[in-house]
């Protein structure tokens, strides 16, 4: 599989999840319409943070199909994306301080030159429960991320599946 | 202060109506906020013109 996290970081539905990816029909149009670039440009306000992202968690890479503060970045290999760890979890995942976090040790988001230390994503979860991607804020510097921010996080999920659901209808 | 509501542009810069926030309490309202409020516009404007031919 060439694959650092191994079977661990797949989902166990992930043959089904990718068929679900692929049914929005995002592949010639990574480069999403408005709504993506506004939800992210929101996620980052909303929160203060220089860096916010709409993802979707491919086979082998994981796509910004919109985001701020992470210029020329389009794609990150699953392996070490932090975005293909939120969509094994069905609620948000936080990680306040990445740089203390045992199971990024060795992330070179996290240690390399991005020095990714916040980082909050909402899996993008379709109507029967696949994570397709996830909506993600983060920051370089450490913060704290409440239950009220969890929510609010969530809420713009919700905005960029009924956009693809959107898609979807005949 | 009044500043006049976020207008919702179509392409031709038609404002057909505005996304607003109310209170009965006075309060601020930051750039940042601002901003956050023109994207909510701007993502139901990507929604009516679906509606377009």
């Amino acid at each position: 599989m060439g694959n650092r996290f191994e079977r661990r970081g797949i989902p166990a539905n992930e043959r089904e999840r990718l068929k679900r990816l692929q049914g929005y029909g995002l592949e010639k149009e990574y480069e999403l319409s408005g709504t993506f670039q506004h939800v992210a440009s929101m996620a980052a306000h909303m929160f203060g943070v220089p860096m916010a992202l709409v993802s979707f968690v491919r086979d082998t890479a994981v796509i910004v199909g919109a985001s701020v503060g992470l210029e020329g970045i389009s794609e990150v290999a699953r392996d070490i994306s932090l975005c293909s760890m939120a969509i094994l979890k069905d609620g948000v995942t936080v990680f306040e301080n990445a740089k203390d976090e045992p199971c990024l040790a060795s992330n070179p988001l996290v240690h390399g030159q991005l020095g990714l230390q916040f980082y909050a994503a909402a899996p993008l979860r379709t109507a029967d429960g696949y994570s397709i991607g996830v909506v993600a804020v983060c920051d370089q510097r450490p913060r704290a991320f409440s239950e009220q921010d969890e929510r609010l996080l969530q809420g713009l999920s919700l905005i960029i599946m009924d956009e693809l659901e959107d898609r979807l209808a005949p | 202060m009044i500043k006049p509501p976020h207008g919702q542009r179509q392409r031709v810069g038609h404002n057909i109506g505005a996304l607003c926030n109310v209170d009965k309490e006075p309060r601020e309202f930051s750039a940042g906020e601002q901003k956050i409020l023109e994207n909510l516009a701007s993502i139901a404007v990507e929604e009516l013109e679906k509606g377009l031919p």
